[in-house]
């Protein structure tokens, strides 16, 4: 059993980013905001016990690293860090309304998404949950590529379960909201529907499928391990035709960095069985080399060891 | 009316194919509102849609792809219909 640390440390700091960091948003422009918040950042990494205890052993073992050793210890330091960093970052994105202010600092490969939505299928981007996810797609958004999320109502979270997440979840999910805005979740009734809409439609859908294990996924290697992916989304996109474009999104210091790799075409098997075994290893084995290279950027390495449950076998927390 | 009942036989039987579940004629016969033979899910809908498309030929238009004219029998038959290629005389 893992030992686990006390109630009010963790609480605390939920309390403090929900209502006084919240305000503090509201009140200062976004870039003195930001800078407040590199002031906290230390303090946040010093006393994340938990977290770092739940993150440090699948870091070292996916990269081959002593877990009690330095480097080990200075990759989940910098994963604390760039996880603060970005929930700071989603105080701004959830008050900023003036589009113009959302900047992005490297954009690369977008000639590969314009290459994917001139077939007119629209095209599915997958990418793993990187922290700068959030404020890359209202970047995009802003600069004429709306996507729609694929969230997960009920993503882990390692808070799950503590007294006050009761009370605070709600407000997070509020913020995530407004943050996000087009997304659909895959507890939604018409979530495929939804999907294969906006595919239809021309448009375009991001997916993370890097966190869902269910028990009637797709068996790959992942992270020194072995790993079921969903693979749900892999047929929606097969159904529709379109094509498949990788996403890497970077948080960086400031603003994010996006990068598109080509297109996987989509539509050509002669089954959905045989799309998703074409298919899905190269994702994973692309998503692994992203990790690898961006361990710090990288969100899920606190949950790493929850299983999801066959119900939310697509994707999961979008976002 | 011919016409309407073939299309809403070859509904019945594109929705047993793509669900792959096994109800007879007469438990279907009297179905109006879908999920309520089968408890539809998101994905089993994209399913039955597809399946429809490839069944009749016809391509629903994005606007149109919704859970609530999928699980409505004589609404899809209607739907159908009036995108189905008119029959030879």
């Amino acid at each position: 059993m893992r030992e686990r640390s006390p109630v009010w440390g963790r609480d605390l700091r939920r309390i403090l980013y929900s209502y006084p960091l919240r305000a503090l948003a509201a009140a200062l422009p976004p870039r003195a905001f930001l800078a407040v918040s590199r002031l906290l950042i230390p303090v946040y990494v010093a006393t994340a016990f938990h977290l770092e205890s739940l993150a440090r052993p699948h870091i070292a073992r996916a990269l081959g690293l002593d877990s009690a050793g330095p480097e080990a210890r200075a990759i989940t330091r910098r994963f604390l860090a760039s996880n603060a960093l970005c929930r700071m970052r989603d105080l701004v994105l959830n008050k900023l309304e003036a589009q113009g202010r959302l900047t992005c600092s490297a954009l690369s490969g977008v000639g590969n998404l314009d290459t994917a939505l001139a077939g007119g299928k629209g095209a599915l981007v997958v990418s793993g949950h990187f922290y700068g996810n959030r404020a890359a797609k209202r970047y995009l958004a802003n600069i004429g590529y709306p996507m729609l999320s694929v969230r997960d109502l009920c993503p882990p979270d390692p808070y799950r379960g503590r007294p006050m997440s009761k009370i605070l979840a709600p407000k997070r999910d509020g913020c995530l909201h407004r943050v996000i805005r087009d997304e659909v979740f895959l507890q939604d009734s018409d979530c495929a529907l939804e999907i294969f809409k906006r595919l239809r439609s021309g448009g375009l859908v991001n997916i993370h499928y890097d966190v869902i294990h269910p028990p009637d996924g797709f068996d790959c290697s992942f992270l020194g391990t072995r790993r079921a992916f969903a693979t749900r989304f892999l047929k929606i996109a097969f159904h529709a035709g379109c094509p498949l474009v990788p996403m890497l999104c970077l948080s960086g210091n400031g603003s994010p960095s996006i990068m598109f790799w080509p297109a996987l075409p989509g539509g050509s098997d002669r089954n959905a069985g045989e799309f998703v075994a074409r298919t899905l290893p190269v994702l994973v084995a692309m998503l692994e080399a992203q990790i690898v290279s961006h361990p710090e950027e990288w969100a899920l390495w606190t949950i790493l060891d929850q299983a999801g449950g066959g119900e939310r076998n697509m994707a999961c927390n979008g976002a | 009316m011919e016409r309407n009942a073939d299309i809403r036989r070859r509904v019945l039987q594109v929705l047993r194919d793509s669900l792959s579940v096994n109800l007879s004629e007469e438990e279907m016969a009297g179905a109006v509102r879908l999920e309520e033979l089968f408890g539809m899910d998101s994905m089993a809908a994209l399913e039955f849609l597809v399946g429809l498309e490839r069944e009749f030929g016809v391509r629903f238009a994005p606007e149109q792809i919704e859970f609530d004219l999928l699980k409505d029998l004589p609404r899809l038959v209607r739907y159908i219909a009036e995108r189905m290629p008119a029959p030879d005389p």
